[in-house]
């Protein structure tokens, strides 16, 4: 009787684990950005604002955006699955008659390794050089406690010029944290 | 030939018609972007975003010439934009002055197409812009520009440069419009330049209160001579300068401006002096 429990629990218990494994292989793709801070030049109008928000409002997978006239900002929060990328959001600010300048991202993905960059590839595969934040020397913020294959998620700034024909957009680290 | 409608009833219908279209289509920007209500300036229109404008101007002495104008525009893509606008007369004077009702609202009774290209721009800082814009336009005359008088198709040309802030604002430029002849009748050649300068109080650069922003817009015209069966009329055309006050309020993706145009200097046959010129725009961005 107690070993006939004992099985009954095991192979339950094996049961669930498959199932809830099973599950996790259904679940939709993580999500690879998170968040966005972005400023935005030559914006000096309401409407201006209100096209902006718009068009980053309908992206499939953008939850709020909110653009300050002000601060010439962008606040972006995206669902906890979405396949934006952040050069999607460049162009719709292209698109706007304005210019995307510097940028603080939170995105998640895995770490790679090229000779001695480190790249955060994100599920739909855009690629994020990492560099070390200026406060490197202090500790946080810096390349040598990465590990190739890990899934993390890293916040960081994106610089105010960059050539917007590269495959890699420069990340400098702000903070890495395991995604897991 | 027999019409349904006389031309009054004709004149009726198109008032009812546009009211009706108003109250169910919210009404757009008038010069597409920033809000000077006569002068040139530099639109912008996101790639593929529409725009549209009801205007409402008059121009005369006395007896004053009142049409509308609908406007609507779309962006081709973010520096290139087309326009295309359509007019109503309302009332008419039998000598109307040569002139557009805006410079960028198309020439008083012309269907008219245009393409703005912006082809210069310069993203200074947050809310900063300084750009250059080249205008091109085809018109095509619905009624008679005089007592039985009615030209070809014409075309206007304009150039503008700008600076746009969340504070301040101005432009310079400056615009050519030539209608063909028509049985050898046109109206003189139209050459002329403007000057905005606008200023938003800082009350109104918060994001909290409605975006209200105003113009000192300055407008001179230079009317080359009208020509009639191919010969030019003695003593037509001329020179106008106007300086007026206008302002454009933003809410959103709604826009409302007006302006008044005074004449400060006029030497034009005694018909075609003006008192003041009128407009009112509404718009909306979809």
């Amino acid at each position: 009787m107690y070993n006939a429990m004992r099985t009954f629990i095991a192979r339950t218990s094996a049961l669930l684990v498959l199932l809830l494994a099973g599950g996790g292989l259904f679940q939709p793709a993580q999500a690879q950005l998170q968040k966005i801070e972005q400023t935005i030049f030559g914006m000096d109008c309401a409407p201006c604002a209100h096209a902006m928000e718009q068009s980053i409002g309908s992206m499939k997978g953008v939850k709020t955006v909110s653009v300050t006239l002000n601060d010439g900002r962008a606040s972006i929060d995206l669902s906890n699955t979405n396949e934006v990328t952040y050069r999607d959001i460049r162009k719709a600010i292209s698109n706007g008659g304005f210019s995307a300048k510097k940028a603080t991202l939170e995105a998640q993905g895995t770490l790679r390794q090229k000779g001695d960059q480190w790249i955060l590839e994100t599920p739909a595969g855009e690629q994020f050089v990492l560099r070390p934040s200026k406060k490197a020397s202090s500790g946080e913020g810096g390349l040598q406690d990465l590990k190739p294959d890990r899934q993390v998620i890293v916040t960081g700034q994106i610089p105010a010029s960059l050539n917007t024909k590269d495959t890699l957009w420069p990340l400098r680290i702000q903070r890495v944290r395991s995604a897991t | 030939m027999t019409y349904c409608l006389s031309p009054v009833h004709l004149k009726s219908v198109c008032v009812a018609a546009g009211l009706l279209w108003l109250s169910f289509v919210p009404p757009a920007m008038g010069q597409g972007g920033h809000g000077p209500a006569f002068g040139l300036a530099t639109p912008t229109l996101p790639q593929g975003g529409w725009n549209y404008n009801s205007t409402l101007m008059s121009v005369g002495t006395g007896e004053r010439s009142l049409m509308t104008r609908q406007s609507l525009w779309y962006g081709l893509t973010e520096h290139l934009q087309l326009n295309a606008s359509v007019p109503v007369t309302l009332r008419s004077t039998p000598s109307p002055p040569t002139t557009r009702g805006g410079t960028m609202m198309g020439g008083l009774s012309s269907l008219e197409v245009s393409t703005y290209w912006r082809f210069h721009r310069q993203y200074l800082g947050v809310g900063k812009r300084f750009e250059s814009t080249l205008l091109v336009g085809g018109l095509y005359p619905t009624r008679d520009y005089g007592r039985e008088r009615r030209s070809g198709p014409g075309v206007h040309l304009a150039a503008v440069t700008g600076y746009a802030s969340r504070s301040v604002y101005a432009w310079a430029g400056g615009g050519y419009q030539h209608y063909t002849a028509r049985d050898g009748d046109r109206p003189g050649d139209l050459r002329y330049g403007s000057l905005v300068l606008g200023w938003r109080p800082a009350y109104f650069r918060r994001g909290s209160t409605p975006d209200w922003r105003l113009f000192v817009e300055a407008l001179g015209e230079s009317v080359g001579p009208e020509r009639r069966d191919g010969s030019a009329v003695t003593g037509s055309g001329g020179e106008k300068l106007f300086v007026g006050p206008t302002t454009l309020g933003l809410y959103g993706a709604w826009g409302l401006s007006a302006g008044v145009l005074i004449p400060m200097y006029q030497d034009v046959p005694r018909v075609q002096e003006e008192d003041l010129r009128l407009m009112f725009n509404f718009t909306y961005w979809f």
